[in-house]
Order: structure tokens, then sequence, then C-alpha cells
């Protein structure tokens, strides 16, 4: 299952045309300076900012094609995304955080809540089950973010700045979370960061974007 | 001069002459009176205004126990005239009036129906229909008394739709059609003037209302108070009233 | 030491102190004499007579229904003014907060032209399915919901927005739909907001008087809620009057109390 994007994207006077491809297993790093548009191309695969032009599939299933007149809206892509903020739910524990997608997808409460149980476990985090989301430090969200994420078994995985305001610590910590399970991940993988140590830690292959446009892609 | 000299110039003349004017026409008497009394009350205020010019009145329409009310919260009422003498009782007892009261018109009641009394309404034992919705006064109010007592003499049980808080309010929701019937006097089916349809209780069963009117107590007496009193009470104004339907005390 | 006087307040500028007394006299002042002039030796008396518990008991009623009702026809009138951009948006939230500004008894006298027999909606009602709303307790909902309604939508209006939108996104990507993120973070988050609303919209219906007197009339039992009360026990028996305005004032202290987070701040 391969993601496939032809991303043309207006935003006021902010213009995006990039076009990649991600394989499976694959993991694709889009890095540049801030406003070079690399989260909006992120934003694009998921369904939360609309193509002007352009192609998005995804496993040959077409998610976006404004010529063609068909748009998936995000809750129907199955593709996981974990934000630059975390962005958990403050008012649910990280278990309930954890388990919010499996029972979106009507998954039974017991059931959800064993399935991420053993995510946080996974992630070394079981102790901060019942812990609400607001008093988790900016390690243990991210991580918790992540677990969220992978939780619904997505085809895509997509990962917006995923050490952004971290510490040093927690950022080591986070990157060796995400190295592990990305390992493990069988769909393909896009990764937005303006930090070029990150690719590297990561093994990512590298799609250098400046101002709206591509500039320089390397391994 | 300055501006703000100017100003103040303009607002001392504007006081001086402000005032010479009151002296020269004399402040008009406050007359509280009953609902019912509305139209009549005005005319009575305009034949008042052109006998005995420069004094005038000017009038508060209200239901009888609220006009008693304010006037026992101290409103500045120069005269009073309800629609019976146990609510204008109380301003006796507190010793609130110049002057004992005198009765100075009668009334009668009457069934106020929808124009072209569609429902039929044919008498007071109609009422006790279930397919009508009769309103009537509160009890407080002296047309809700009179008309229980007419009810009762009839022998006629009603549940009304809505206890109204003076006579104008059960004549307003008839004539909107809100309401198929309600009790008022005759003189608001007459002042009303074919808003609504008049059905007559006989008078085996209906209720005279005695009106009042009396001199209310007041530091600076205002003698244009005692002639709008005497005028309600005089050939003039009797004849005032009884062209609205009012019966002689 | 220098600095400690720095930092000291400097306390109220002598110029605002009239206005600061004015205005705590107007405020403070009736309620002091409602307190000082409420016949406290009688209360329980007044307050336990079957007149005042009729009118107390059908307050609650009618309010609470008009609060339930506020509540259903509300809360998606808000998440509409809150989260969809249309065309008239402006115009539908100025429809909305107009029975906050119209004077109550306009409210009763345009819901009597609108509902009543001979109204623009109640005349077919009658004809065709046999419903009277003026002089029923329906009537007297509906005149609590007309003037309450507005303070319900305009806070939980306030509540939705201060959602942060960017969780829904996050809510919608992992496979929730409009309904279940509406549901389960868009809702949750809101209520503190919502909860406020709904307690201003109840007692804004609770003191109802105009619309109730003008549309559903006032029988006690039925219509006569206790501002109605109040106002005809005024004429003739002002103790009742004055224990039951003491009732509703406490009313609105111990609201005052239950939401003081949300309005004395600090």
């Amino acid at each position: 299952m391969s993601l496939e994007a032809e991303i043309g994207v207006q935003l006021g006077r902010f213009a995006l045309e990039v076009a990649f491809r991600v394989g499976d297993g694959e993991l694709l790093a889009l890095v540049g300076p801030n406003g070079a548009g690399k989260s909006t191309a992120l934003f694009a695969v998921a369904g939360l900012v609309p193509l002007a032009r352009g192609r998005i599939a995804l496993g040959g299933a077409v998610l976006d094609d404004p010529e063609a007149g068909v748009f998936v809206p995000p809750e129907a892509r199955d593709i996981g995304v974990v934000f630059q903020d975390g962005r958990l739910f403050p008012h649910l524990s990280a278990l309930e955080n954890v388990a919010f997608g499996l029972r979106a997808r009507g998954v039974p409460r017991a059931d959800a809540r064993a399935r991420a149980r053993g995510w946080l476990e996974r992630m070394g985090l079981a102790p901060l089950a019942h812990a609400r989301a607001a008093t988790l430090s900016g390690g243990e969200a991210r991580k918790v973010a992540l677990a969220r994420a992978l939780a619904i078994e997505p085809r895509a995985l997509l990962l917006d700045e995923p050490f952004a305001s971290l510490d040093e610590d927690a950022t080591l910590d986070v990157r060796d979370a995400l190295r592990r399970h990305l390992a493990a991940f069988a769909g393909p993988c896009l990764l937005v960061t303006h930090d070029p140590d990150d690719t590297r830690m990561l093994g990512a292959r590298t799609l250098r974007l400046h101002a709206g446009a591509a500039c320089e892609e390397s391994r | 001069m300055t501006p703000r000299l100017r100003l103040a110039a303009g607002l001392a003349l504007a006081l001086a002459l402000g005032s010479g004017a009151r002296a020269e026409h004399p402040k008009p008497v406050l007359v509280f009176a009953a609902a019912s009394l509305t139209e009549s009350f005005r005319a009575l205020g305009e034949a008042f205004a052109r006998a005995h010019a420069p004094a005038r009145a000017e009038f508060s329409f209200a239901g009888s126990p609220a006009l008693v009310a304010q006037i026992e919260s101290g409103a500045p009422a120069d005269v009073i005239a309800t629609a019976d003498a146990a609510t204008l009782a109380r301003l006796e007892e507190s010793g609130a009036l110049a002057d004992a009261p005198a009765v100075f018109a009668r009334n009668r009641l009457e069934i106020a129906v929808e124009r072209g009394n569609p429902k039929g309404v044919k008498g007071l034992a109609d009422l006790a229909r279930e397919d009508l919705v009769v309103i009537l006064c509160a009890e407080t109010v002296p047309a809700g008394r009179y008309a229980r007592e007419a009810l009762k003499a009839a022998g006629v049980a009603v549940e009304p739709k809505s206890l109204e808080e003076n006579v104008k309010a059960v004549l307003n929701k008839v004539a909107l059609g809100e309401a198929d019937a309600g009790i008022v006097y005759t003189t608001d089916v007459r002042s009303a003037a074919g808003r609504v349809a008049g059905v007559a209780i006989p008078d085996a069963q209906n209720t005279i209302a005695s009106y009042p009117i009396a001199l209310v107590k007041r530091a600076g007496a205002q003698p244009g108070a005692r002639a709008f009193l005497d005028f309600a009470l005089s050939a003039q104004g009797q004849a005032v009233l009884a062209r609205f339907g009012f019966l002689p005390p | 030491m220098s600095s400690r006087r720095a930092t000291r307040s400097r306390g109220i500028p002598l110029l605002l102190v009239a206005p600061i007394a004015g205005a705590g006299a107007l405020l403070g002042v009736p309620l002091v004499a409602l307190i000082a002039r409420a016949p406290w030796g009688e209360l329980a008396r007044e307050l336990s007579s079957p007149e005042v518990l009729t009118a107390l008991r059908l307050s609650l009623v009618c309010s609470l229904s008009a609060t339930a009702l506020s509540t259903l026809l509300g809360v998606p009138l808000a998440w509409l003014l809150a989260r969809v951009d249309f065309p008239g948006r402006r115009l539908l939230r100025a429809l909305v907060m107009l029975p906050m500004i119209l004077p109550p008894v306009v409210g009763g006298v345009a819901l009597l032209l609108a509902f009543g027999r001979r109204g623009l909606l109640g005349a077919w009602l009658d004809r065709a399915f046999d419903v009277q709303l003026p002089f029923t307790l329906a009537g007297a909902v509906l005149a609590e919901t007309f003037v309450a309604l507005p303070f319900l939508v305009i806070a939980a209006e306030a509540g939705f927005r201060q959602v942060d939108a960017r969780l829904e996104q996050a809510a919608a990507t992992l496979g929730a739909t409009r309904l279940r993120v509406f549901a389960r973070v868009t809702l949750p988050l809101a209520a503190p907001a919502l909860a406020a609303g709904a307690a201003l919209c109840w007692a804004r219906a609770l003191g109802e008087f105009g619309a109730t007197i003008t549309f559903a009339g006032n029988l006690p039992g039925r219509t006569q809620t206790l501002p109605l009360a109040v106002y005809i026990a005024l004429e003739t028996h002002p103790e009742a009057a004055f224990a039951m305005s003491l009732v509703l004032l406490g009313v609105a202290i111990a609201l005052l109390v239950a939401l003081r987070e949300n309005w004395m701040g600090r």
C-alpha cells in the first residue's frame, strides 16, 4: 500500500505545489524552514486541508481529487496523525485517549481499553493509564499521542514535528519510541520536521521544501 | 462671552422662563381612576378643562387595588375614584383621605363576547359551558368580586381560564379573540365601540357597582382637586358620565 | 525599600469615589431594604400558605421545563453559530438576541399574535389539532422559553467557540464522525459554559413576568407563577408579596454563589 500525493494547495497568498510517493514500510521526511509548507502538505494528506489541484491516493484508493470531485473526509481515511502539539483530549485519561479511535470504530469498550492498555505498556507508560491527559509531561504526552494514532492500526502514519517543544531528554525518549514502532509499522509513513538530526536518526528518505515547492531530495 | 458662559446664561434664562410659565399655568390635578372609567373620565377631563380653565386634570388608570397600593406607597395623586367602596376603605382607614368619599356613579355588569357572538352565548348560565374560554377579573379587583357575586346569585359555576388584573385586560382579550367571554361593565362594552358584542345580564342576577370618589390628603393642597371632584358630582359632569352608560349615584 | 513603595497599589482615584458610591447605593440599598422590610416573623406562615406554595411549585415546573426546552433548541443552534460559517450567520445571531432586548410585554404581544387563537400559527394549531397555547401551562413555558433561550444560546456559543477546533480535527483523524466529535469532545469541553448558560437561562425564566401575564394569563395553579403572584399580592396583601420576593432574591443569590467562578473571577 503506497501513498501517492500530487499536492496543490492555495491558502490565501501561499501556494504549495509538491509531489511525492511513499512506499510500504517506507519513511519520507519533509524538511525545510518554517513556512515552507511541510505541515500543510501533511494536513492535505490527512484530509484537514482540501486540495485545490492534484490528487492524493492511498493503496490505489483516491482520497482527494478536485477535478474528479472526490473528497474523502478525514474520519474515513484511516490515517493516523501525531500532531505537533500532541492534541490529547484534556478531559480524558491517557487510556481513554488511546482508546478513542478504537471506540470511534465501534470496538466495544472493554476490548478497546484492553488494547489501549497494551499500547501504553509498549510505550512504558502503563502506570499513567488513568492520569488525566492534561497532567502528563511533554514527552509522556507525545508518546501517548503516538500510541493513540497507532492503536487504530492505520493504513498510513503522519507525524507533524513530533519532537517540537520537547526538552533533550524527552526528545531522545520519544525518538527512541518512534524508531521502534516505525520499524514495526507496515504502511507508508510521512514525517515533517525542521531538524535534520531527526531524519538521520530515523533513517528516512528526505524531501526538502522551500516556499511551497520541493527543492531537493536525498536519502 | 466664552462658550461656557453662554451655555450657563442660556440655562439660567430657560429656567427663569420655565418657572415663570409655571406660575401662569397651574400644575394639573392628578386623578387616579379605576380602569372602567378610562373613556368616561378622559371626556370628563376635557369638559373640566373647558369649564375651569386654566385648571386641568391628568389621569392614571389601573385596577382599583393597584391604584390604592400606589397611593399607600406615596404616589402623588390628588383625587382617587375606585369601582367599589371596599377598596377605597383601605385608604380611609389609614387616614390617607382628606374627606369622606362620595358615590358619584353606578355601573352594571355585562358579558362581553366576540363580535357577532359566534358561540351563541345567551346568559350567565352559558358561561359554564366546557367549550367556552371564559376569563374574569381577579378577586382582588372590584369587577372580579362583582362578577363572582352575580355568578353565585345565578347559581352558575365557572372555571375561568385566567384572572386578569383589570377589567380592560378582560375586554381586550375577548376583543382579540383569545377568550370567548368575559364579565365586564356595561360601560366597557359600550366604549369598546363594536370591538366586542354584549350579552345583557338581567337585573335579578346582576350586581350594581357603586363608584366612590375622594380627595387624597396631601401636603400643599391642590385647589383644582376639589374643583374636579365637585365637577364630577355636578350636573354637567353627571351628563358626561351618563353618555358613557353610567347610572346616577 | 524604595522598590516596595513603587509596587504598592495606589487605591481608588478620588474622582471615582462618588460614582462608585452611587452605583453601590443603587444596587445595594434596594436589596438591603427587601431583606430589612421582609416579614421575618411571619415568613414561615406566609410562605406555607397554599397560594404561595402553588405559585412556587408552578414556577419551578415552568422554569425547569423552559430551561430544558431552551437547552434542546438552543444547543444545536449555538453549535451552528459557533462552528459553521454560512451566509446570514450574523443575522441569525441578532435574531437570537432579540428577545433579550425586546421589552418582555412586547414579547408577550408578539407571542399572542403568533400563537394566540387568532395568531399566525396559533389559528392553525387550534383548527387542525384543537391545541390552544394561551391560558395554559404550556403557554407559560413558551413565554418563558422565548425570553430565556437567548441567554443559553449566547453562553453555549461562547462555550463551543472556546473549545479548541484542533482537538476536533484530531478526533476526526482518529475516525470520529461529526456527531461523535460533538458528543465526546466538543460537548464535554464546553460543559461548564453550558451549565452556566443553563443556570442563567433558568434564572431568567423563573423571573419572567411581562410575556407570561400577557400571553399565558394569570390563573393560580395553572399559569400564576411567582412573579405574577407577587404582582397581584402587592395590591392587597403586601406581606405575602415581600415574602415571595425574598424567596426569589434567595434563589438569585444562591445562583450567583454557585456560578461565582464564572463571573467573579479573582
